[in-house]
């Protein structure tokens, strides 16, 4: 064995990792076991597909009364699927069952469990109205926690039913001071969540390299976001000497679909391509993203397929009508002549739904021995 | 749960552990960071159970843990600012537990400095033990730019190359 081999052996993955992706994995596996036993419990046998097109068709009594039977089974189902993923843990859970519904969306609280110092609580969300809340719902960094107590603490997706469309979030809240945490209070509140995030994934881009603006008039912005391309060192690219394009309105990305088919882009724009001094610009608009979370990259790749990895990428916010437009400026070093040999690919994840609570449960932290 | 559902879930495991390293170890090649090698880790783990992929052989397996690896790594450089940070001191503390002699800490510094294609190949040629025409097939590359990554790779180890990676 070589000198390498040698070293690299002795990188070894860390046991709680691997503990973590499997407890993960089966959480998710035991959700959705679970949630198709429930589905057989209450006689709801018809494919999942139908039902979700019941509920398009606005059958709203139906959705409601579902939704309202699934949530009275909720807790003995949480029991059921925390004995699977670790008995000694459901032992001591503690059903909650209070509930925030705001904007035809219902959050409930379904159980917390407190051991050591550490409290965990188990919330769901469903859309009462329609289809806003799917698997890749996220409550976007806009959820609080308070309580009475020193602590730090983070909520993570953990499960997704499709049939009922409920997700289920965890709360791990970790206490720092003395002070007792049962007996006390938690509130938890989510100001907004985004959901239905459609991935295009490496798909060619309708833009035409050849119309690049060779007069553009670059300005000084401070970049708060600066990303070197893969075979850039430190230091080959500085922050303090990059010039961008100017802000301003552009037209929606199109995208060619698998099948060639125009898809267009709503709400992320290019807003401007030039060429100079051996670069090509190409800058990316997205508005209002603090409430979308519309984001992806661009690349190049050549007549051969092969990928032109960018140079850099440097985005910068403009307020703009009261919101945050994010400028996002893509930089190849490729020559003027070859322009028209490249085409640009992009990797872009869009925002569907973005809803607006607040909602927000107070609930008791009871510790399972009293 | 079905018995055929519990089987599926500990026949993931089984996979989860026995390419664990495999894909730890290229993660942390490729990037040289511990930090970012967990995400990546279990990035790839989560895709490789959930996407429940039918794989051809082991071999089949091996290659798109590989594959999703590398690309997990190019997507978490591609965002680079929102990288966790590992400090000096944590990554010195490792190296010296992976680098038994002072020329193997020499060696891995060097190869910190290449850029990361250029490790990702040493890695799968010297460690994997994959020959440049797999790892073009592998990479979505031409055997001819493989070739070329890894005498680049081989140039900028210089000396230290020379007597053996």
């Amino acid at each position: 064995m070589n000198q390498y081999a040698q070293m690299i052996s002795r990188v070894k993955a860390p046991e709680k990792l691997i503990e973590n992706v499997l407890v993960e994995q089966r959480e998710y596996e035991y959700w959705q076991a679970d949630k198709k036993a429930d589905r057989q419990k209450w006689g709801m046998k018809f494919a999942g597909g139908v039902f979700r097109g019941a509920v398009m068709a606005c059958v709203f009594c139906v959705c409601f009364v579902f939704s309202m039977q699934v949530m009275a089974g909720s807790v003995p189902q949480v029991y059921e699927w925390l004995y699977l993923v670790s008995p000694k843990t459901a032992q001591f859970f503690m059903p909650v069952k209070k509930v925030s519904e705001n904007a035809g969306i219902r959050m409930e609280v379904l159980s917390a469990y407190i051991h050591d110092n550490v409290a965990e609580i188990y919330i769901s969300m469903e859309d009462l109205e329609g289809e806003r809340i799917d698997e890749t719902a996220d409550l976007y960094d806009s959820y609080s926690i308070h309580q009475p107590f020193g602590a730090t603490g983070h909520c993570q997706r953990v499960g997704y039913d499709e049939e009922t469309g409920q997700v289920l979030f965890l709360i791990t809240v970790s206490q720092w001071d003395d002070a007792k945490i049962a007996g006390s209070k938690m509130t938890f509140s989510v100001r907004e969540f985004i959901s239905q995030k459609t991935e295009y994934e490496y798909l060619p881009v309708t833009l035409d390299l050849n119309s690049a603006d060779r007069d553009a008039k670059f300005v000084g912005k401070w970049i708060n976001g600066l990303s070197r391309g893969f075979d850039v060192s430190d230091g080959e690219v500085q922050r303090e000497d990059i010039k961008v394009l100017p802000p301003g309105k552009g037209t929606p990305v199109e995208l060619m679909g698998e099948n060639g088919e125009e898809i267009v882009i709503e709400g992320v724009e290019i807003s401007g391509i030039a060429y100079a001094e051996g670069k090509l610009h190409i800058q990316k608009r997205t508005e209002d993203i603090f409430a979308n979370d519309n984001h992806g990259y661009f690349w190049l790749i050549d007549e051969n397929g092969e990928v032109v990895d960018y140079l850099y990428k440097a985005s910068y916010h403009e307020k703009e009508d009261g919101t945050y437009t994010d400028y996002e400026e893509f930089v190849f070093e490729v020559a003027e002549e070859d322009l028209g040999k490249y085409t640009v690919v992009a990797h872009l994840w869009i925002t569907g739904t973005h809803v607006e609570g607040p909602w927000r449960v107070t609930f008791p932290l009871e510790n399972a021995d009293n | 749960m079905e018995p055929k559902e519990e089987k599926a879930v500990w026949d993931a495991e089984s996979s989860i552990r026995k390419y664990a390293d495999m894909v730890y170890r290229l993660a942390f090649a490729r990037t040289g960071s511990r930090s970012d090698a967990d995400d990546i880790f279990q990035e790839v783990f989560l895709r490789f159970l959930q996407e429940k992929k039918p794989f051809e052989s082991e071999e089949h397996k091996k290659a798109w843990l590989i594959r999703v690896t590398l690309n997990c790594a190019k997507k978490l450089q591609a965002s680079a600012w929102f990288r966790k940070t590992e400090s000096l001191e944590e990554h010195l503390a490792y190296l010296e537990q992976i680098c038994d002699t002072p020329r193997e800490m020499e060696l891995w510094q060097e190869l910190e400095k290449l850029k990361p294609k250029y490790r990702m190949v040493i890695h799968l040629f010297y460690y994997e033990g994959y020959s440049v025409e797999e790892m073009g097939k592998m990479l979505r590359q031409k055997p001819s730019t493989i070739r070329t990554w890894l005498t680049r790779a081989r140039g900028q180890l210089k000396d230290i190359l020379e007597q053996e990676v």
